[in-house]
């Protein structure tokens, strides 16, 4: 039994290092800030959720693991807004994302700019 | 020099200020809290309650009687100071919420794979454009934008009333967001 | 492993300081600060584990939340005089 939650959890350590390094590769090799966002969204999201996944595997059913939720959920609340902040205000700033930009077909949406 | 004494002097007569209008504020903010949801007040006492318990993690009485006054004393502050939030129904969260969140675990695990796939093989085509959101309560938009954020590939870059304004890395994780699946699940909730 | 993971949060944290120094925009500087940030939350945590002390968990809460509040303070208080013409 304890094999078996030890593989499981090296198993999440190894999707969450693999999700880590994806994620700065992307903070690197994205072309605007914009882009770069969605690679802060994979460390956020996956690197964080399955490195302490594994960790919560590792201390099995105790305080230690509901501290660790607790740093997940808090995470997963405060990141989108630290996200949204920044490209909020780099198109504040005038900063023009290299995008494509794609009209809407039917006329319900008004248009933001006027 | 000068600009920062300006500064110095301009902040300590805006606190001055906030002091001395206190009296006359205090009556409209008693008057104000009448309409405040009390169901909502006991789930945020709960909240704290449990907190506290996981944080401190010592089971003492003494130390459980100090973090039932310090909740007490932070609810009570919240209710006269009319931040409590009266349009949250945490009936409605604990019922249907915790459902949504599963739901947003699996899109956000598979638009993780398609991003990292654009990102190892240097496949990204970026689209920004509008999106209207069909929430009608200000946590029903917020949610929907987190939501939208929280998903790596898809970032709201500005809102306006109910119009998002999404960046997107792929083509793909457009149309998705586009077709408006997230979007009824988040309205269906009516939070 | 514990050690393995924390080798890549530094092999990560070195890419991420490249994008820090590198940055065109002094955004892309505060979404890798940022980033480092969160990478440091998870190595704090993974330390606690390697040593044998779980309590270090209490310390990556804290440093959760003043990462949050760090990069909202920052990006409040950000003036157009603050971004100079070569940057933009």
């Amino acid at each position: 039994m304890n094999l078996i939650i030890d593989i499981a959890s090296y198993i999440c350590f190894f999707i969450g290092a693999f999700a880590l390094i994806t994620g700065s590769l992307g903070i690197l090799r994205l072309p605007d800030v914009y882009s770069r966002i969605h690679a802060a969204g994979i460390i956020d999201t996956a690197a964080v959720g399955f490195i302490i996944l594994g960790m919560m595997l590792q201390s099995g059913f105790s305080l230690t693991s509901a501290k660790l939720a607790l740093i997940v959920l808090f995470l997963f609340f405060t990141s989108p807004i630290s996200g949204h902040a920044v490209a909020m205000m780099a198109n504040k700033f005038g900063i023009k994302p290299e995008a494509k930009e794609i009209k809407p077909k039917n006329k319900n949406a008004g248009d933001l700019n006027g | 020099m000068f600009n920062v004494n300006l500064g110095v002097v301009n902040m300590s007569h805006r606190i001055y200020l906030i002091f001395s209008e206190n009296k006359k504020m205090e009556k409209k903010a008693i008057k104000k809290t009448r309409n405040i949801n009390k169901l909502s007040a006991l789930a945020y006492t709960g909240l704290m309650v449990l907190l506290w318990v996981v944080l401190s993690g010592h089971f003492t009485p003494l130390l459980l009687s100090f973090g039932a006054l310090s909740c007490l004393f932070v609810i009570y502050m919240a209710w006269r100071g009319d931040v409590l939030m009266g349009d949250i129904k945490p009936e409605q969260f604990f019922l249907k919420v915790p459902f949504y969140w599963i739901w947003l675990a699996l899109e956000i695990l598979k638009s993780n794979i398609s991003t990292g796939k654009a990102i190892w093989t240097n496949n990204f085509e970026p689209e920004i454009f509008e999106v209207k959101a069909s929430q009608n309560s200000e946590n029903g938009l917020a949610n929907y934008a987190n939501s939208i954020t929280l998903t790596p590939g898809t970032v709201t870059v500005l809102i306006k009333g109910n119009i998002f304004l999404v960046h997107a890395l792929t083509a793909e994780m457009g149309k998705d967001v586009r077709s408006g699946v997230m979007d009824k699940k988040i309205t269906k909730m009516a939070l | 492993m514990f050690a393995l993971v924390l080798l890549v949060c530094a092999i990560c944290i070195v890419m991420l300081i490249a994008r820090a120094a590198k940055g065109p925009t002094a955004f892309d500087r505060i979404l890798a600060v940022n980033c480092i940030g969160t990478v440091i939350i998870l190595g704090i945590s993974l330390h606690g584990f390697a040593l044998g002390r779980p309590e270090f968990v209490d310390i990556s809460i804290l440093y959760a939340v003043l990462n949050f509040l760090g990069t909202l303070a920052i990006l409040r208080f950000y003036r157009k005089s603050d971004v100079s013409d070569e940057d933009l």
